[in-house]
């Protein structure tokens, strides 16, 4: 058993310096990442930024080419069976294993996992209507997609990492699994790492967002307080630049039309609209649009 | 006039961008390949042959299969490019998109126009009857491609050897043929000009105009498309349950798998490496290999049957060493198949591979190539011995028939197919997605030296078993060779993902 250092020890999630590639394009940049025990992170990006290869990376399905990425700190290549009892996975696409029934489906990995909540599986499929002697491949895409969540949450991992998880569900569905998101999190302190593009879902959920660009990530806060500090300034372009040295705010903004995009030391609230700039809170989609830019 | 032009163009070099975009020429080497692979045999035979009169005949035979492979080249290019040209002929685009059905149509028109004046061209005046080569090939090629079309037509190519029988053993063969020329000769250019219509009408009545019908049709065949040929995992929901996908040779079909998974999971103790190995899939578990070889011998019982009662005589016991030969190449082919079956798979092996007590590294590595090696030699071994059985019977009831009827070949391909176990101590992680003919090539590679065996047992004298044994021996030495690499090498499953 190889354990590292006390800090990657404490981290449940640590990666330093990973590098992936495919061919000449460069996915994962030396990014860095730590998450602490009890932490849920919503992992932001814009499509083919690179999230699911780093989900992949994280959990040791990929090799990287340079770097090294800790799970409960232990390397993510080679887990001890302990380790990989404290981790489920949802990955993208969750029409998997589709020869088999759910219920053999479940049957299956149960084999496999020293804990396993049968009770919370038995009320999960009948409240979810998943039918259990149907082949996995004849199910809808937002029936196996729940199947593929309560396959995951079965065995109460302790890091739960959800690769886009609510593609296929309807609202409701979506309701149903953040509802068993957060009882997760409540209930047994779960460490969830997921990637979505339903930022309102992330809103609901997320204690913290983290934003991955350019292989690297540009930016992981607590999402409440980046909200809070977060602003939308418009107004004449050298106007808002003074406005922003003037309050010691920082761009995030890249592109170059559309509003500007600034984080301040202090609250927003404090801010006060200039009659040539205006101030006004900035959402999430903005701090997406700007950081993932 | 430019714009209609580079239309044209970039429809008909659909195929061959399609190939070029998955990265591999590999199914197009190996097409070549085997049309050419018996010309060459003989012409590398005309150089070992006793007399120079044999050599000469060696030499005319290779002439004569090598114009045959280039017919076979030009039949598979006319189906690529008439399949490929349906394909993008979908209904939603034939109904919205303006021109887009017409351009199809004369794309496939000037094609075949081109096909059919280079038939005339090349063996046409080498023969001195262009337009007769001319009208044959345009004519079987709108044929060919009103039955990729139309699959139901199909039949009357199935049928036609059987009316050609009955309509030569009426009218004798001699006859029928020198009635078929004379008609010709005297009307010539009315049958050229019925050629040219009928095929031209066939060619546009193929591409539809997006109406329901059209609709139907083209789901029918994506349907017939995806139940024999299942397609890979990415990109496409592939047919696991399909009572038909052994005709494919798929294997999905899980009746016996699903029976032992059920007895495999009603046990708490069932081991790690078991359940791992159902966890795979049926396309790779050995319950699907035995359901595989059972229909393969009711099929070719049934064909072996059906083929000697319709044609009896010297053909009803020169199909037992046929027998033993599709026995041994079909039979081992299943278990050579590794790669599309494996990674048929790759997802489901990321998940499997996070579950606890299931090893990385070196140690699943080689449990993997154990296992499919294990699976190989069982089903090579029970093949070679149907074969020889087959074999020995056929020679006890008509003495030197497997001779007469193989050449020798399964003798050969005995010697060649054990040593194919060093196909299943691959570099799984890095190994790609194959599909069509790529997939096949281990398959390929065995029949490949098979041939070679014969040329070289008929050429130097040289006995199967000493070759058969000196392959055994390389083949394990690259297996250890392989064992020992592999403890330094990444984690095998899921397959392909360092490809």
């Amino acid at each position: 058993m190889t354990v590292q250092s006390n800090q990657a020890a404490d981290a449940c999630v640590s990666l330093q310096g990973l590098k992936v590639s495919f061919g000449s394009q460069r996915v994962l940049d030396g990014l860095d990442w730590s998450l602490p025990t009890g932490q849920v992170v919503g992992l932001l990006g814009r499509n083919g930024a690179g999230k699911t290869t780093l989900i992949e990376a994280l959990l040791g399905l990929r090799e990287p080419d340079a770097g090294t990425a800790l799970l409960f700190g232990h390397p993510s290549q080679a887990l001890p069976d302990a380790v990989r009892a404290r981790i489920g996975y949802v990955p993208q696409r969750s029409d998997l294993f589709e020869w088999m029934t759910a219920e053999q489906m479940l049957a299956y990995f149960r084999s496999f996992y020293p804990r396993w909540n049968t009770a919370k599986v038995d009320g999960l499929m009948s409240r979810w209507d998943i039918a259990r002697d149907k082949p996995v491949g004849k199910l809808s895409g937002g029936q196996q997609q729940r199947l593929s969540i309560i396959r995951a949450l079965a065995h109460e991992p302790e890091l739960l990492v959800l690769d886009e998880p609510v593609a296929s569900l309807d609202p409701a569905g979506r309701r149903d699994f953040l509802g068993e998101l957060v009882e997760q999190v409540v209930d047994r302190r779960t460490t969830i790492v997921f990637s979505t593009h339903i930022l309102s879902d992330l809103e609901r959920v997320a204690v913290d967002v983290a934003f991955l660009s350019g292989g690297r990530i540009a930016l992981h806060s607590p999402l409440d307080d980046l909200l809070e500090s977060s602003v939308r300034l418009g107004g004449v372009p050298v106007d808002v630049e003074r406005f922003v040295r003037d309050n010691g705010l920082r761009t995030v903004s890249r592109a170059s039309a559309g509003p500007v995009i600034a984080l301040g030391r202090d609250t927003r609230a404090e801010l006060r609209a200039t009659p040539t700039v205006s101030v006004d809170p900035a959402t999430l989609e903005d701090l997406f649009m700007a950081l993932t830019a | 006039m430019n714009e209609s032009n580079s239309s044209l163009a970039s429809i008909l070099a659909a195929p061959w961008q399609q190939r070029r975009n998955t990265g591999s020429c590999l199914n197009e080497i190996l097409v070549v390949a085997m049309c050419f692979v018996v010309p060459l045999s003989f012409l590398v035979l005309s150089l070992f042959a006793p007399s120079a009169q044999e050599a000469a005949l060696q030499r005319g035979i290779a002439a004569r299969s090598a114009w045959i492979g280039i017919f076979a080249l030009m039949v598979a290019g006319w189906l690529t490019l008439v399949g490929n040209t349906l394909q993008q002929n979908h209904p939603t685009l034939a109904r919205l998109v303006p021109h887009h059905a017409s351009q199809l149509r004369t794309a496939l028109l000037v094609a075949w126009a081109m096909v059919s004046l280079a038939a005339a061209a090349i063996p046409g005046f080498g023969f001195d009857a262009p337009l007769a080569w001319a009208c044959g090939a345009a004519g079987a090629l709108a044929l060919l491609a009103a039955a990729l079309r139309w699959p139901m037509l199909c039949l009357c190519g199935v049928a036609a050897p059987f009316v050609s029988n009955e309509l030569t053993s009426r009218f004798g063969a001699a006859d029928f043929e020198e009635a078929i020329r004379t008609h010709w000769e005297a009307h010539q250019v009315v049958w050229a000009g019925m050629i040219v219509t009928a095929g031209a009408s066939i060619l546009v009545g193929v591409i539809g105009n997006g109406g329901a019908r059209h609709s139907g049709s083209y789901e029918y065949r994506q349907r017939l498309r995806s139940t024999f040929f299942p397609p890979q995992r990415d990109g496409a929901a592939t047919l696991a349950i399909s009572k038909y996908v052994w005709l494919g040779g798929a294997a999905t079909n899980g009746r016996p798998y699903h029976w032992w998974l059920d007895r495999l999971l009603a046990r708490r103790d069932s081991p790690v490496m078991a359940r791992l190995f159902a966890g795979l899939g049926p396309a790779t578990h050995w319950t699907s290999r035995l359901f595989e070889a059972f229909w393969f011998l009711v099929i070719i019982s049934g064909v072996c049957v059906l083929v000697s009662v319709l044609f009896g005589g010297a053909l009803q016991t020169a199909i037992l060493p046929w027998m033993a030969f599709s026995v041994l190449t079909n039979g081992c082919s299943s278990a050579l198949l590794a790669v599309p079956r494996l990674h048929r798979t790759h997802r489901e092996q990321a998940l499997l591979v996070l579950l606890p007590g299931v090893p990385r590294g070196a140690r699943l590595n080689r449990w993997l190539g154990w296992q499919l090696s294990v699976s190989f030699v069982v089903t090579a071994l029970c093949g070679l011995l149907l074969a020889w059985v087959l074999e020995a019977f056929a020679d006890t009831i008509a003495p030197g028939v497997v001779t007469r009827a193989t050449g020798g070949m399964t003798m050969a391909l005995s010697a060649t197919m054990l040593p194919q176990v060093a196909w299943q101590w691959r570099r799984w992680a890095g190994m790609r997605s194959s599909a069509g003919i790529g997939s096949m090539l281990p398959v390929l590679v065995s029949v490949l030296m098979g041939v070679a065996l014969v040329a070289l047992h008929a050429g130097t004298g040289v006995g199967y078993l000493p070759v058969g044994i000196a392959l055994a021996i390389l083949a394990l030495a690259y297996c250890a060779w392989r064992w020992h690499r592999m403890a330094d090498e990444p984690t095998a499953l899921p397959v392909g993902r360092l490809a």
